[in-house]
């Protein structure tokens, strides 16, 4: 039987002990003597949040379908295990076999979100690995990042060995491959790491210096040994068909936040939002086949127990063969006794239908995502939604019944005014008297509840707004406080509820995602002084952070409020998503001209990520010329 | 129809809670393709009962739930092809075709029997037994911040001393008095009980019949494993 790292004593004095135990269902168990790599795969934040991630569970399955490879898993410590293990100075371990982590010989972790930043220091420390990667010896593991912000990886570049960036599909057999061959002819730690910065996708910040401008910006990347490449370009799978999937998910034993199959239809997105990192960062557009799909739905459903199924997508109304997908769906799962939750779709007479069959219309609410109030902001954003469709798609679903509904902005966007934010508050009543216009006063069985809520907006690198000031923290507050006031003038004011997030974190966010290497010392001293669990609110402590920048003489601001010139070179102008540079300038230039541009899959805009080769809908003009 | 599974669970499972192990067996009824019966509505969900909570950190070798079938799997191998659909330390050990004038097995649970294991009992034997012949004993102990006074011969039903230093104690298990196993050893501990107690377990579960006897869970039916 396996056997536990942690004594009865501790597990029964910590929270939630299941976290840590291992042994899931569908969770691999290798003997460690009859595999050459041990990978161990973690998601820095606390075994519920990481267990929800889709991303981890496709590389797993990949990796312990290598049978030279053993993967596992490690999440992080909550602050209760978190301070025995500092007490006891007890070595943080994986959750499959229960050894420690500095045995492996990887460590790769996801960066999903900027806030999770000091909790990898965390990883690290408990993990008894250095937390600077030129502290590491031949005898550490090589410590790889991968995900998101790996797109911008320079404020943590000093922690990394590796960052992946790109689709981990496709080169980790390469890099595995070649660190046997290097382990067999006892190649240093710093020999791999040139060689496998030759990888394509493989970035190695140690090899690259960083040259400065007087005024702090970035001068040049120079590389530090002959060869190294000054451009990385993301790796992308091409064949959605033919790849890993985890149709034999993990199946947690206590309840992760996403407690449910996930069926991811597609990658990319051809809506081009300017602010949003992922509509560029995944791009070009690639689809899996409805077949493919029915019988991924069937294997997990089947191989996992779960009573719930959802559609991942970053824009599901525009899979080509929707209906017809859910529509099998729907079948499929109601013989099964499995719930649907549904994506967010484009509201019409179809998705309304599918909406009534999957959920209790009393209870269930319609979302729309106009992002900005106005019409002029939403041009300027190149959010392709119209009041008049809105309208159009509440007025159907009340008179199918429903009478709640959601709507998600953003505050603080590029050239916002306070007419777009008062246009907020004037949707929603629009909205609301719609309700009151369409539905006989005989017919309401409740008021309508309309509730809107606001996040503030962060300018993030690869996308069109990359160049946008940020607004300062009394702006997003002066935001907030205007939208709540011209809520409460509405007429029907008494129907419509507001939300808005806190702001602090939003600075800090803004600072990590467009930051340099220059950081990696602030987000030390920030860990070293206590900042940890950042995306916590009852973590998070700002004024910690607000220290470790002014004790590194490091201004917010030049991260945050400033001004970019539009020949600035960014921290992130080493890494190549495929949409070049120049397409993210017009898109701002068009920004600000408030002109919008078509969905891709309408017309090809050129932006470049048509150079992988995939993705038939980034194809059809060219291969028409 | 009704199906009476009895399950083990030891290990590293131990840790895991009494909402997750429910958890855990909807999810494997679910995979193991069994004919389970479901409420109707938008979330359908199987109509299962389970007899007793167990504290997390402690094992079992009769803990039990219900299920209601539309039909019946073939029993011969039910037992196997659901463990398939188990991890290590989680273990359906027999199922039992419910009699129909059978409880539901929460309301019917009356005693359960605790193993614990000593370093030495040795000398501790005399004392064990002059512990349990008491008429009464008046014990007040504290639990989740609140300290609860009561008689402990009124739940204690039974003992036994075993050559392996471990004790057997059959206790009141129903809902109306459960008596926590680690409520026992605080006791004796305060009786004068030198021997230290290295862990517990649950062993068994038991219903009443018509005479008051106490009858294990699985013992309603036609029992398979």
């Amino acid at each position: 039987m396996r056997k536990l790292f942690l004594s009865h004593d501790i597990l029964m004095s910590i929270d939630k002990p299941a976290r840590y135990i291992g042994g899931e269902f569908n969770s691999v168990n290798k003997n460690k003597e009859d595999v050459d790599i041990r990978f161990c795969m973690c998601f820095p934040d606390v075994y519920e949040i990481g267990m929800s991630h889709l991303g981890i569970q496709i590389l797993y399955s990949m990796f312990n379908s290598f049978e030279d490879t053993w993967c596992e898993r490690v999440y992080s410590p909550w602050p209760d295990l978190d301070k025995i293990m500092r007490d006891k100075n007890i070595p943080l371990f994986s959750l499959e076999s229960q050894d420690p982590i500095k045995e492996f010989d990887f460590l790769g972790i996801t960066l999903q979100y900027e806030m999770c930043y000091t909790n990898i220091l965390q990883v690290l420390e408990l993990s008894q690995i250095p937390i600077y990667s030129k502290d590491r010896t031949n005898e550490d593991p090589i410590v790889i990042g991968g995900g998101p912000c790996s797109y911008n990886p320079e404020p943590i570049a000093d922690f990394f060995d590796i960052f992946y960036i790109g689709e981990g599909e496709t080169k980790y057999r390469e890099l595995l491959d070649l660190y046997k061959v290097c382990r067999k002819d006892n190649y240093s730690r710093e020999e791999f790491l040139y060689k496998a910065s030759m990888i394509d996708g493989i970035y190695v910040p140690s090899l690259i210096g960083v040259e400065y401008n007087d005024d702090r910006t970035i001068k040049a990347f120079v590389p530090l040994k002959e060869g190294v490449r000054t451009s990385v370009r993301k790796e992308v799978e091409t064949d959605l068909n033919n790849t890993f999937y985890p149709t034999k998910p993990i199946i947690p034993f206590i309840k992760a936040t996403q407690d449910r199959i996930t069926l991811e239809i597609m990658r990319g997105c051809p809506r081009g939002c300017r602010f949003c990192q992922a509509g560029q960062l995944y791009r070009p557009i690639r689809t899996r086949d409805l077949d493919v799909l029915k019988e991924m739905a069937r294997n997990m459903i089947e191989n996992s127990g779960y009573e719930e199924l959802n559609l991942s997508s970053l824009s599901s109304s525009d899979y080509p063969e929707l209906k017809e997908l859910i529509n099998y769906l729907i079948d499929y799962c109601n013989e099964k006794r499995v719930n649907i939750s549904l994506p967010s779709l484009r509201i019409d007479a179809f998705s309304l239908d599918a909406m009534g069959k999957v959920q209790d219309i009393k209870k269930s609410s319609l979302t729309f995502a106009p992002e900005a109030g106005s019409q002029r902001l939403r041009n300027i954003i190149n959010k392709g939604l119209t009041e008049e469709q809105i309208l159009e798609g509440a007025k159907l679903a009340f008179l199918g019944g429903w009478n709640k509904v959601k709507l998600y902005f953003m505050l603080g966007l590029p050239f916002e005014e306070d007419s777009d934010v008062v246009a907020i508050a004037e949707l929603c009543e629009s909205i609301a008297k719609l309700y009151y216009e369409t539905i006989p006063k005989e017919e309401r069985k409740q008021r309508v509840s309309i509730t809107a809520s606001t996040s503030f907006f962060i300018p993030k690198p690869f996308t069109p707004f990359q160049w946008a000031k940020q607004f300062s923290l009394e702006d997003f507050r002066d935001k907030a406080y205007l939208t709540r006031k011209s809520i409460m003038e509405q007429l029907n004011q008494r129907s419509i509820k507001y939300n808005w997030h806190d702001t602090d974190v939003s600075v800090l966010e803004g600072v990590l995602a467009r930051g340099d290497r220059r950081l990696s010392k602030v987000i030390y001293d920030a860990y070293k002084n206590g900042a940890i669990y950042d995306a916590w609110n009852d973590y998070f402590k700002y004024d910690t952070w607000l220290n470790a920048f002014k004790n590194n003489d490091i201004e917010i601001s030049f991260y945050t409020t400033r001004e970019r010139n539009i020949d600035e070179i960014f921290p992130w102008d080493i890494i190549d998503i495929g949409v070049t540079k120049e397409y993210l300038k017009k898109e701002w230039l068009k920004a600000k001209e408030g002109e919008i541009t078509l969905n891709c899959m309408l017309k090809c805009n050129g932006c470049g990520a048509a150079k992988y080769g995939s993705g038939k809908f980034c194809f059809k003009d060219q291969e028409k010329q | 129809m009704i199906l009476r599974f009895k399950f083990k669970k030891y290990g590293p499972v131990v840790y895991i809670g009494h909402l997750d192990v429910m958890r855990f067996f909807q999810k494997a009824i679910r995979r193991s393709n069994i004919d389970a019966a479901y409420t109707e509505g938008f979330s359908p969900h199987q109509k299962l009962s389970f007899a007793q909570p167990l504290s997390v950190g402690i094992e079992t070798d009769g803990d039990y739930f219900d299920l209601e079938m539309n039909s019946l799997p073939d029993m011969n191998t039910l037992v196997k092809r659901m463990n398939e659909q188990c991890v290590e330390g989680i273990e359906i050990v027999c199922v039992t075709i419910l009699n129909d004038d059978a409880d539901n097995a929460m309301s019917s649970v009356k005693a359960a029997d605790y193993l614990y294991y000593f370093d030495d009992l040795s000398t501790d034997k005399a004392l064990i037994d002059s512990f349990f012949s008491q008429e009464s004993f008046i014990f007040e102990y504290t639990r989740k911040e609140k300290t609860k006074t009561k008689d402990l011969m009124q739940d204690i039903y039974d003992h036994k001393i075993s050559d392996d230093n471990t004790l057997t104690v059959k206790v009141n298990s129903s809902s109306a008095g459960n008596l926590k196993a680690d409520v026992v050893i605080e006791a004796l501990k305060q009786f004068g009980l030198k021997a230290e107690c290295l862990k517990y377990k649950r062993t068994e579960l038991y219903t009443t019949d018509d005479e008051g006897s106490f009858v294990p869970l699985m013992n309603l039916g036609e029992i398979y494993d």
